[in-house]
């Protein structure tokens, strides 16, 4: 039985004028216990509104989010979520905003500092515990933000085109780390991207959304062997070849939107 | 060249044109280009501050100011905030109730100041009233817009960490808003002392409104300059006390 799915969801949004749209539509997604999904699509497909269905964010108007088959409302527990933008606090020093889960749950402030402290030393964030965000590079934002939601040990782990601002070299450095990080916490994995190579890399399963409505169009699985390194694995003949593949559907699909407009 | 000016800081420049001004205008007193009976000079004024000093109706007058505008501003102060952050947590209230805000803050409050005395006497309570109304929109307004500029994604970010509502108003928007209290803080300081001086304008037993009032109807100019300085330098002073607590709560900035 998959771990998280969406059945049959769709969502619409209004527009001022009073004229509405899908931006989901009869979207079915599933994820297995353990897997690392990378969901790719056209800007715009609806992507973000998808995780924003799993997180309990946007209601849908009818479909079901469910978790190890049971239907849920509201927010997904034990879910860490990191977004599109940057969020952490920008008052609070960087292990402050680490601990702020652990906070929020009434740990007591020792205890979650150090916790806090490990983490960052995990994530490479050692010395920056009393930075405030603004002096971080945004790589090491990142960093910090992965690092607040593995504070409460998140069983599935939903990312929004985390890296997309970040430059090709620091870029591959944070994709091999939630490589490591997946492969040693064995925690399930939902990684939104518009950039293939990065999903292909990643993914067990890259899944093609999409626009216009949004849905699910294609679904690749990826058999490149694991453990993965990045750098490696790009240069993998095989590798080419699935991104050739979902490169051409995925233009078609851009193509496609882009008639409609 | 540029580096020697730069030596100085800017705080040095100020004095120094200040100092200069004083200056010029003192000896225009005495070299009788300047009418001391409508302008008064400095030599004088200083000699009435050291005479208002030393019989002590410098500190009665100024303490009187002092508690009313203190008051002005603490409980103005505390109810715009209150009023602020109510009004931008409730969309639907603050619907509603923003136009009337709005109007309200319309009304000319120093035209009120003579129904205000009326109402409530020359006594404390109608000076700290006038205060409060000068301050209260002030906050109410800065602090209505800080919750408002609040990012929405810090705050779905900490619900998605799993804050609860009353934690999102305590650790998100209420430190968010900081910045936009202390801009209150600085513009209420000077407001309230106004609010405190027109009040003692128009009926009061004491204060440096009052004080000023009874100066330039003697048409004693020297004493009207003096408590002028006294103030502006006081609302100077405590200007600079707010903006070291900027420096120290908005170091993250
Ligand atoms: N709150 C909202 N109200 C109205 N329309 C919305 C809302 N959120 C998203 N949309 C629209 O829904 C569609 C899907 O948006 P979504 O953010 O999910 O796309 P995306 O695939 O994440 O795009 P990108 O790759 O650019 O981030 C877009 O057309 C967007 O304009
Ligand atoms: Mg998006």
């Amino acid at each position: 039985m998959a771990l998280l799915e969406l059945k049959d969801v769709n969502v619409s949004f209004s527009f001022a004028d009073g004229t509405s749209f899908y931006a989901l539509r009869d979207m079915n997604l599933s994820v297995e216990q353990g897997e690392l999904v990378a969901l790719v699509g056209p800007s715009g497909c609806g992507k973000t509104t998808a995780l924003n269905v799993l997180a309990g964010q946007v209601e849908p108007v009818s479909g079901q989010v469910r978790l190890a088959g049971e239907p849920v409302k509201g927010m997904l527990p034990s879910v860490g979520y990191i977004s599109q933008a940057d969020t952490l606090l920008p008052w609070r020093t960087v292990l402050d905003n680490v601990a702020l889960a652990m906070e929020l749950r009434g740990m007591p402030k020792k205890e979650r500092r150090e916790i806090a402290r490990d983490l960052m030393a995990k994530m490479g964030l050692s010395g920056f515990e009393n930075s405030y965000p603004r002096e971080l590079s945004g790589g090491m934002k990142k960093r910090a933000a992965i690092a607040r939601v593995l504070a409460v040990d998140p069983a599935i782990l939903m990312m929004d085109e985390p890296f997309a601002p970040l430059d090709a070299l620091t870029r591959q450095k944070l994709q091999d780390d939630i490589l490591d990080l997946w492969e040693s916490t064995g925690c399930t994995i939902l990684y939104v991207t518009h950039d293939l190579t990065e999903a292909i890399a990643l993914g067990d399963r890259v899944v093609l959304m999409g626009a216009r409505p949004g849905r699910v169009v294609k679904e690749y699985p990826i058999d490149l062997p694991r453990p993965r390194r990045v750098m490696d694995v790009k240069f993998e003949p095989h590798f080419a070849e699935l991104e050739k593949a979902i490169w051409q559907d995925l233009s078609s699909e851009i193509q496609r939107g882009e008639g409609q407009r | 060249m540029k580096r020697k000016l730069s030596l100085i800081s800017p705080g040095t420049w100020t004095l120094v044109v200040l100092a200069l001004a004083i200056l010029a205008w003192e000896a225009g007193a005495a070299a009788g280009a300047v009418d001391v009976f409508f302008f008064g000079s400095p030599s004088l004024v200083w000699a009435e501050f050291c005479e208002m000093v030393e019989k002590g109706s410098m500190a009665r007058h100024l303490s009187a100011t002092l508690q009313e505008a203190g008051l002005g501003l603490l409980i103005g102060g505390v109810l715009g905030t209150l009023a602020g952050l109510g009004l931008g947590i409730h969309p639907r209230v603050s619907r509603a109730l923003m136009p009337l805000m709005t109007g309200l803050n319309g009304l000319p409050k120093l035209a009120l100041g003579p129904l205000i005395i009326i109402w409530f006497g020359i006594g404390l309570k109608s000076k700290v009233l006038i205060a409060v109304l000068m301050v209260f929109f002030v906050f109410a307004f800065n602090l209505y817009s800080g919750v408002n500029s609040v990012e929405r994604e810090l705050i779905t970010a900490v619900r998605l960490l799993g804050g609860t509502r009353q934690q999102i108003l305590r650790k998100v928007i209420w430190p968010a808003s900081i910045p936009w209290l202390l801009a209150s803080l600085r513009t209420g300081l000077g407001l309230s002392i106004s609010g405190a001086i027109v009040g003692e304008y128009l009926g009061a037993g004491r204060g440096m409104g009052w004080f000023i009032s009874n100066a330039g109807e003697r048409y004693d100019v020297n004493q009207v300059l003096c408590c002028v300085a006294v103030l502006v330098v006081l609302v100077m002073l405590l200007d600079g006390v707010v903006r070291l607590l900027e420096r120290k709560l908005l170091h993250w900035r």
